[in-house]
Formats: C-alpha cells, structure tokens, sequence
C-alpha cells in the first residue's frame, strides 16, 4: 500500500516535469534506431560477403 | 579507559544496516564461488562491498575533523570508472573474445539482435511511469542490454546514484539467465514452434571481410549516435586485434591480461557505491525487480520479433533463436540449444543461437549509444 502510495506521488510529481509520451516517444524512437542500424549493417555484411566470396 | 575507548570505539559504530550489507557481501561471494555465478565480477564486489562496510572504513573516503582522508577505492572510482575508462578497456578485451563468423555466413540474424533491445525501452518507460528520474530511468533501463561496461558506462554518464545496485542487479541476472528465459521463452512458443528444425551450413567468410566488419561497424553506428562511438569503437577494436592476423600478442593480451586486470579494478571499485546508506533503499528493491522486466521483455521482444518473421519468410526459423539477442553471451545460446535438443534432440540450433547471441553484443551497445544520444539532452 506504502509502494503504491509513493508510486502515485512519483507519477504525479514526473508528470509535472517531463511528460511520459515524450519519454515514450523518444524509447520507441531508441527501438526503431537500433533496428534502422542493424538493417543497414546487414546490407553491408551482404554486400561486403558478396564482393570478397572466393577471395581470402 | 580512554586507551580502551581509542581501540574499540569503532565498534560501537557499526550499524545494523552495515550488517546487512556484510550478509549481501557474503551472498554474492557464495554465489560466485559454490554456483560460480560470474565469479570474475560478483567476488571482487561481494568481498568490496564488506570492505566500505566497516565503520569509519579507510577504504573508502572518510570525513574526520572536516579534512576529507580520501580512500584507495575512491581512487580507483575516479581514476576509471567516473571517467568511464575502466568498462571501455574491458571492451577491448571483449571484443577480442568474439568470433563474429557465425554471424557474418547469416547476417539477417542480426535482426534479432536488435529485437531483444525491446526489454531496455519497455523497462526504461515503466522506470519512469513509477517514479525514477528520467536518467535514471535510462540507466535502470540498460540493465536490459545485459552487457556490464555497457551498464556501467551509461550509468556513469548519466551519474546515476542507483549505480552499485545497478551493476550488482545486471550481473546477477546475466548469471541466471538459465533460469529466466526457459520459462519466459515456453510461454511465449507453442510445443510445434520450438520443435521447427535449423540444419547448419557452414558458409565461408572471407578474411578480408572479417578484417571490414568491425571498422565498418563503427562507422556507421558512430555516424547515427555518435555518442556510443566510445562504447562500439573500443569492442570492434578489440574485434580488429583480432581478425587482423598481425597483432596475436596484442589479442592474447587484450584477451587475458587486460580483460582480467579491468575486471579485478572494476569489481572492486564499483564496490565503492555499495555503502548501506546508498544501496539499502527501496529504490534498490525496485531496481532488482526492473532489472528482471528488462531481461524478461527482452526475450519476448527477440521471440516474438522471429514469430513475425516467419509469417512472412519461406523457411522458417526456430523463434526460441530470437531469445539469444540479449547480450549474456555464451549463455543465452547454450540455453537455447539445450531447450532445443530437450523438444527434439536431432534439432541442433547452436551454430544460429550463437549468430544471434553475437549479433546481441553488437546491439546492446547500440542500444546503450542510442539511449545516451536521447535521453542527454536531459542533463543538467
């Protein structure tokens, strides 16, 4: 009850600071990063494996 | 009397909560050596944390007559792990470490890597729903990226005050990951999913392109988030040192000396941040149970980014490999090959779980780059 009480407090009081969809906004923004990286590097990989296959 | 008063007056100083914390240090010192839980890291701050335990201990910096008598761990905290230094080095020798050539005869495997980030941003929105100061959040939130340096190089940036329970929180679980992802993975699979076998071909990878990867790598991740240039940079350094063929010394070092002598500061200094005052808090309890929801929504995230994948592909693939994107390498691979052969043991699936589990390493450091690029802007 003591957890929950302090939880609720905490909310109200972040919310008067930094809004939640902001921070939302900006971990979904982080996600969808990583993803746009990961598929760049794989083309990458892709082309860099077929450009040196049969060489050493 | 006063003699008497000289010699055992300090004992009168102690705390019940400095008790406390001599017991936390004895557990991670029993876990590191009975279950050999990350021993490298959980006895050097098992037995660190007993040291800044003891009352008025000179191990840490200490206020006596207003003169501050500065401690050989503060030290050590300032000289590598306030500058961030320390888990940079300890990458090099990471990086050293991996073979990335599973992951490069596969790179598509790579997008699971990214996938089972999810944990950190899910972890880094409820951190802060529930009340943690947003840079805090973040650091809490890495936990997820289930990565030490990464851990411990984000928290430090972002001058987390939760850090000592946040590193002792991220190894911990990166331990017991044998235990958290089996079920979290059979919850998340039907019986016919986790059966769908992956026969392995060994493709060639070229040296030329071992030699590549790890500077093209941190080009492109350096020129999105430029902030995680240190973190990418040093572990493909390492990688460099490598696959180069040139420098083995330079690898075996980076390998064993270098890694081994960062991880005996680092477990020792971090210890530094485990006095009771800072780590006996409620806030510890909730970082204990936010540090399980990163590791738990990372395994869904990777699990269920290969469920989708096999809606749309041809051949299929076991979506348990999605799992092995967290970054706690060998270990998550190891548990998925074993959850693979225990539903079909003809099913071998860890040349792919240690593809994806690579391709984690990678990600998680992105990830940690990512969140240091967005959430900065929130300094002070």
């Amino acid at each position: 009850m003591l957890f929950l009480t302090k939880a609720a407090q905490a909310v109200a009081e972040n919310a008067d600071k930094i809004p939640f969809f902001e921070v939302l906004e900006k971990s979904l923004l982080g996600w969808l990063g990583i993803f746009i990286v990961t598929i760049v590097i794989i083309l990458v990989v892709a082309i860099m494996n077929k450009a040196t296959s049969g060489k050493n | 009397m006063q003699a008497l008063q000289d010699l055992f007056g300090n004992v009168l100083d102690l705390q019940w909560q400095q008790v406390v914390m001599w017991v936390i240090g004895g557990l991670l010192i029993f876990l590191a050596i009975k279950k050999e839980m990350e021993p490298s890291l959980l006895l050097p701050i098992g037995f660190g944390t007993i040291l800044v335990n003891l009352p008025n201990s000179g191990a840490v910096t200490q206020i006596v007559d207003s003169i501050a008598e500065i401690g050989p761990l503060n030290v050590l905290f300032d000289a590598g792990v306030a500058n961030e230094l320390f888990p940079l080095l300890l990458f090099v020798g990471i990086g050293a470490m991996i073979d990335f050539k599973p992951l490069l005869s596969n790179p598509k495997l790579m997008i699971f890597g990214a996938a089972a980030q999810f944990g950190i941003f899910f972890t880094l929105c409820l951190a802060f729903a529930i009340g943690f100061d947003v840079l805090d959040a973040a650091s809490i939130a890495i936990i997820g990226a289930a990565d030490g340096p990464t851990s411990i190089f984000v928290a430090t940036s972002f001058n987390s005050k939760y850090l000592g329970a946040i590193i002792v929180v991220a190894y911990s679980y990166m331990a017991l990951v044998p235990i958290i992802q089996p079920p979290v993975v059979k919850l998340v699979t039907t019986r016919k999913e986790r059966l769908i076998r992956m026969p392995y071909a060994e493709k060639n990878v070229s040296k030329i392109t071992l030699i590549l990867f790890p500077i093209v790598i941190t080009a492109i991740a350096g020129l999105v988030a430029p902030k995680s240039v240190a973190l990418v940079g040093f572990l493909m350094f390492g990688n460099l040192l490598r696959v180069c063929g040139v420098l083995d010394s330079l690898s075996e070092t980076a390998q064993k000396v270098l890694a081994n002598l960062i991880t005996l500061f680092l477990g020792l200094t971090v210890a530094s941040q485990m006095q009771a005052e800072s780590f006996l808090t409620l806030e510890t309890l909730m970082i204990l149970g936010l540090g399980l929801m990163a590791f738990i929504f990372d395994t869904i995230g990777g699990v269920f980014v290969a469920k989708i994948y096999n809606i749309f592909s041809k051949t299929k693939i076991n979506p348990m490999i999605g799992a092995c994107g967290i970054s706690a390498f060998p270990m998550s691979a190891r548990v998925i090959n074993k959850m693979g052969l225990e539903e079909d043991n003809q099913n071998f699936l860890l040349m792919h779980a240690v593809g994806v589990n690579v391709s984690g390493q990678i990600a998680s450091v992105i990830a940690g780059g990512l969140v240091m690029t967005l959430f900065s802007t929130y300094l002070g």
